[in-house]
């Protein structure tokens, strides 16, 4: 089974994520950036589900560091965020995000693309 | 308050100089010619209007202070004012959202497929009133503080503040005019500064509720998701279980599977009423043969008679033909010897009928016997291999309909998760409604905050010091008076520590008995 890591401080938001995602994929979960390096770290993630604004590492910052690591080049990054300035959607492209889903998103919808980057 | 005793003191020494100058005219007008009473009444005259735009001058920082503070003002009530439509938006749309959803739900929660299911709505009801008392709660604090006056009170310090304003601006028209007025206006300050702490102590009530409301909404999210999280985890167990019973009974892959059994069952059933069926024939057909029997020894029974009437003519024929014989003599000799063989035939006849008719007798008795046994065994037989049919039909009808029903009930069972997933994912999405709602929420209640507390910065510079026992009393007056629309625990909570933090000891405190959950 794949593995997503899902990086919002929401409880709610990880918890609607993983409703609808934990049948098809293994799921780690991390309230920010720094603890979702450290999982990354200790895990063999196949896609990353981040947020934008979170506390002590936000989801630019996050994308950018995972990819500075040789095991994360490539790996799928969605953001998921409310921001919808086309200023942030670039920075996040710059980062190396793969992709910028705007909250809320219908989850059956996210659960495609997610199929589409990673198989089931 | 120190703006306010320069004043004071700007005024005393302006009183003391024109006396100065007065006894200074005297003295020249006294000892002096007119010339140089003239050119000392000019350069009074000029001192005079320096030192008083001096002063207004030195007074104009006030005014700044002033315009710093309605600029502050305005922008918290505009903040303010943003605040209330976005909750009022808010709650709105969610309890739009949550209603609507929840209409449908009950539509679904009507279905007779999923009243077998009633432990699983029950708990979404459950959630659906839970979410809407505390919608409904929230709103209801908002909407109360709001009518409560706080926003007439930011109005009303505004139109006083504004009021100000037009003062400090007219006071440039006219020297004398605008002290006059400037005097006017700080006879306002009194009320001017009651209400900026009303203001303040309404600002940090609201930011409390604001708060509150903001982990309220924040817990609630995690909560229902967190259930629903568990809800759905529990049906994707539950669809696996479907389909591993459609496997097993539906599917043909097992043997153990529903419809081989009930085309057995079937195949069994039918091969059950044919043997019935010719058991229940031959019997009768055996019946039927022994009834014929019985009538048969019957017949034979009788037609002996007639043998045993011709033995006993024959018997009488040969006793005849000894007699005749020997009335003939010598020449009767052959005649005898036939009599007397006929005699012989006659009475080993009349043995052997006596044994068939013994023989037949007992036939005749046990075949009566039997038939009536037999007979008496058929009603019975066929009663219970009738009963029997009718059983095994019955259980086959019993099964055929438990067959259709269970099929039935897996297809009910399969819709039905299927909703559920379906009213999830809408759920999902309004969770996350909920989640951006709040998030924006808490964004409004950081940006009231940084407001609020650079207008108290500013307010500490303009303003003079209301006396602590005013202040406690405006306070309490304040709080007692949101205190006496409690409702809700929460409510009561906030207001709890905000007679901490104002010192207040809370004398009218008022119990509230809370329900957290009510179904009707």
């Amino acid at each position: 089974m794949k593995t997503l890591l899902i990086v919002d401080d929401s409880t709610t938001i990880r918890n609607v994520l993983k409703t609808s995602m934990h049948n098809e994929y293994s799921i780690f979960e991390a309230e920010n950036g720094e603890a979702a390096l450290k999982i990354a770290g200790e895990n063999k993630v196949d896609l990353f589900l981040l947020d934008v604004n979170m506390p002590i590492m936000n989801g630019i910052i996050l994308t950018k560091k995972l990819r500075e690591q040789t095991l994360y080049k490539t790996t799928p990054i969605i953001i998921l965020t409310t921001e919808t300035k086309p200023e942030m959607r670039q920075q996040g492209k710059e980062a190396g995000a793969n992709g910028w889903v705007v909250k809320p998103c219908e989850p059956k919808q996210l659960l495609g693309i997610i199929q589409k980057m990673i198989g089931s | 308050m120190e703006n306010s005793n320069n004043l004071k003191l700007h005024l005393k020494i302006s009183i003391y100089i024109l006396i100065l100058f007065l006894v200074l005219y005297f003295i020249i007008y006294i000892f002096a010619d007119s010339f140089i009473l003239i050119l000392y009444t000019a350069i009074s005259i000029l001192l005079i209007i320096s030192f008083l735009t001096f002063v207004f001058l030195k007074n104009s920082n006030y005014q700044e202070d002033m315009y710093i503070f309605v600029e502050q003002i305005l922008k918290i009530n505009k903040s303010l004012s943003d605040l209330n439509d976005t909750l009022y938006t808010l709650f709105n749309n969610l309890l739009n959202k949550v209603t609507g959803h929840f209409k449908n739900g009950n539509e679904i929660y009507e279905n007779p497929v999923i009243s077998n299911n009633i432990a699983l709505y029950s708990k979404l009801k459950e959630k659906k009133d839970y979410l809407n008392n505390i919608n409904y709660k929230n709103y209801n604090n908002i909407h109360k503080l709001i009518s409560n006056g706080f926003f007439k009170t930011t109005e009303d310090i505004c139109t006083n503040v504004l009021d100000y304003q037009h003062l400090i601006k007219d006071a440039n028209g006219g020297l004398l005019n605008d002290l006059t007025k400037l005097f006017n206006g700080y006879e306002k300050k009194d009320l001017f500064n009651s209400m900026i702490l009303e203001f303040s102590i309404q600002s940090d009530i609201i930011l409390n509720f604001l708060n509150a409301i903001v982990s309220d909404s924040s817990k609630t999210g995690d909560d229902v998701s967190g259930q629903i999280l568990e809800i759905r985890k529990k049906i994707d167990i539950f669809i696996k279980d479907i389909s591993t019973w459609k496997d097993n009974f539906l599917n043909n892959s097992s043997d153990i599977n529903f419809d081989r059994l009930m085309q057995t069952y079937e195949v069994q059933k039918t091969k059950y009423v044919n043997i019935s069926g010719h058991v229940t024939k031959n019997y009768n057909e055996v019946s039927k043969t022994l009834s014929s029997l019985t009538v048969l020894v019957e017949n034979i029974f009788e037609n002996i008679h007639y043998i045993t009437d011709i033995i006993e003519s024959i018997n009488i024929l040969s006793i005849n033909a000894s007699i005749e014989a020997a009335r003939a003599g010598e020449q009767g000799k052959g005649f005898r010897k036939i009599s007397n063989e006929i005699k012989k035939l006659s009475n080993n006849t009349k043995i052997f009928v006596g044994k068939i008719i013994e023989n037949i007798k007992e036939a005749k008795n046990i075949s009566a016997l039997t038939t009536h046994q037999y007979e008496k065994n058929e009603k019975n037989i066929i009663e219970e291999i009738s009963f029997l049919n009718n059983d095994v039909k019955e259980s086959y009808n019993m099964l055929d309909i438990y067959y259709t029903n269970f099929k039935s009930m897996i297809h009910s069972m399969e819709s039905l998760t299927e909703e559920i997933n379906l009213n999830i994912d809408q759920f999902s999405i309004i969770l996350q409604y909920f989640d951006i709602e709040g998030q924006q929420l808490n964004n409004l209640t950081k940006i009231i905050n940084s407001n609020t507390s650079e207008y108290s910065k500013s307010l500490e510079s303009i303003s003079y010091k209301i006396k602590s026992s005013e202040k406690i009393n405006i306070s309490r007056k304040l709080l007692e008076s949101t205190n006496n629309t409690i409702t809700t625990k929460l409510e009561s909570e906030i207001i709890d520590q905000l007679y901490i933090i104002y010192g207040i000891i809370n004398t009218n405190k008022k119990k509230i008995v809370e329900k957290n959950i009510e179904l009707f």
